[in-house]
């Protein structure tokens, strides 16, 4: 069933990749910046700092769904286009919430939730030498901020450092899209993009959970 | 010019006075008649195997990618052409076919063949447009409704193209064994010249209706899917063939299935998809092969059953 929804191989779609990457150089080795200053602004935790590090991953998301979705991706799947204006649209609720929020949400936690946060994004900046340990060329891999699943796990990342409880209407769009990439990456048998895209869906569901039970 | 109104017996005549083949200008080898088929509405005969382009041809714009599909479009026209099968659902597809055919120079031995897929009217009118402009050419040999996506409309439009000279043939698809019922009613009242849908040696539900329907309409049947994207060929993996096959020149399972769909009678054209060259000639090499009989087939079915 799946099948009949990815009109592409498996080679195309790494390739893709490859080819992204060189067209929008600089920025990709720039995101790896962006990641060690959200790593930073969340290991120093601040009222500011949460917002700033809540924009620019809206910013993420939207160049997610700008560049990546509907000047690449549309390339192989016509579908694209409205997975990109999903990711615009997220980016808008995080800049939203982030923003009409500021005064109240932040509550700086040095626990384990934030502490989970900080690895999650450090994790994610680090993405393409987990990828090389999983032996899939640099090249083949996401990379930070500017590709979809590093993006949806380092919102996840940011949002349990700055959130006791992260907002449910936030996770609905990276959770259907983890359980999308699973279905996507299986299907085209991309083992290391589907353990990742199992830890996005994983840690999504979790903060979904988490959300949903914890206390104030 | 046939009449419209040929009966199936005639149209099985006609294929079975076409098993006797023709030659093709532009083969390349010497002395090979490969098998063609008439499109009944017309008379004109094409190769029994074409190409599809799903997933294959949607290379994106990777330049490595594309000009090794390019390699294996000239091989394909080298080898004498026939049926390219594309649509605008194919992500690069077309893009990519249009790229390989500038570069190449030609498309000489091309039948090309292109899909509306949209629900808008308008938008149907642009991907006609559209279609021209990224294969590089024209006019069209044939242009279907993809998917039976609003029908009614987009036959009228193409069937306007048709006799503005843009298309030449027009037609409806359907794919995954889908959508039968429908596709039926509108072989029985609509003038269209070809049909299709998938069939192949497990999926072969098109053999009690579908191929009897096109034939009594006189319609042609383009068969898509004959490796069920691959996973009859996965299936086969490490498994011998049968020894039997070798007597019909068949040397792996991707033949045996190719040879399968094609030695119906019913089946005017196969478009397999391929993005390999060695795997292309594989399949074309079918069109110059010693077709089974229906005894024949039966055992094909009963052996690839035990596999």
């Amino acid at each position: 069933m799946i099948d009949r929804l990815i009109p592409y191989s498996a080679e195309v779609y790494q390739g893709l990749f490859t080819f992204y990457y060189q067209t929008i150089s600089p920025v990709h080795i720039a995101a790896l910046g962006i990641g060690l200053f959200l790593v930073a602004l969340s290991a120093r935790y601040s009222k500011r700092g949460g917002l700033v590090g809540q924009m620019v991953i809206a910013g993420l998301w939207v160049w997610n769904g700008v560049v990546f979705h509907n000047q690449f991706l549309i390339d192989l799947n016509w579908a694209a286009q409205y997975f990109g204006y999903a990711f615009i649209a997220q980016g808008a609720l995080i800049a939203a919430y982030a923003f009409v929020q500021r005064d109240t949400v932040y509550k700086p936690d040095p626990g384990i939730r934030a502490a989970s946060g900080v690895l999650i994004i450090l994790a994610m900046t680090f993405s393409p030498t987990v990828a090389a340990v999983l032996e899939t060329p640099i090249s083949h891999s996401q990379l930070f901020g500017v590709t979809p699943l590093t993006i949806v796990l380092a919102s996840v990342g940011t949002w349990l450092v700055a959130y006791q409880r992260p907002p449910l209407t936030l996770m609905i769009i990276p959770t259907l899209w983890a359980g999308w990439e699973v279905l996507t990456t299986q299907n085209l048998g991309l083992w290391s993009d589907c353990a990742f895209a199992g830890i996005a869906l994983a840690s999504a569901a979790g903060v979904l959970i988490y959300s949903r039970t914890a206390k104030d | 010019m046939f009449d419209k109104s040929m009966n199936r017996r005639s149209a099985l005549g006609l294929l079975a006075a076409s098993a006797t083949s023709m030659t093709l200008p532009n083969l390349g080898r010497a002395s090979i008649t490969p098998l063609m088929r008439p499109i009944p509405k017309s008379g004109e005969m094409i190769p029994t195997v074409g190409m599809g382009t799903w997933i294959t041809f949607n290379v994106g714009p990777n330049p490595a990618l594309r000009d090794q599909r390019t390699e294996v479009l000239a091989k394909f026209l080298d080898m004498g052409g026939g049926m390219i099968d594309s649509s605008p659902m194919y992500g690069s597809a077309e893009d990519v076919l249009g790229y390989g055919f500038e570069k190449l120079g030609t498309t000489k031995g091309l039948f090309s063949a292109t899909k509306v897929w949209t629900p808008s009217d308008a938008e149907g009118v642009e991907q006609v447009a559209d279609s021209m402009r990224l294969w590089g050419i024209n006019k069209f040999d044939l242009f279907q409704v993809h998917n039976l996506v609003n029908w009614e409309n987009h036959l009228a439009m193409l069937r306007e193209r048709k006799q503005q000279g843009d298309i030449r043939y027009i037609g409806i698809t359907t794919s995954h064994g889908g959508r039968h019922d429908e596709m039926l009613k509108i072989m029985k009242s609509e003038d269209i010249d070809f049909v299709q849908f998938t069939y192949n040696i497990t999926d072969r539900e098109a053999e009690s209706r579908l191929l009897p329907a096109a034939a009594d309409a006189g319609i042609a049947s383009i068969i898509n899917r004959p490796y069920r994207r691959g996973g009859l060929i996965s299936a086969t993996a490490g498994k011998p063939l049968p020894s039997w096959v070798s007597d019909i020149g068949i040397t792996s399972w991707a033949q045996y299935l190719l040879t399968f769909v094609i030695s119906h009678p019913g089946v005017t054209c196969a478009i397999p998809a391929t993005s390999k060259v060695d795997h292309l000639i594989e399949n074309m090499d079918r069109m110059t092969a010693t077709l089974p009989d229906q005894k024949t087939r039966q055992l094909m079915i009963e052996d690839f059953e035990r596999i």
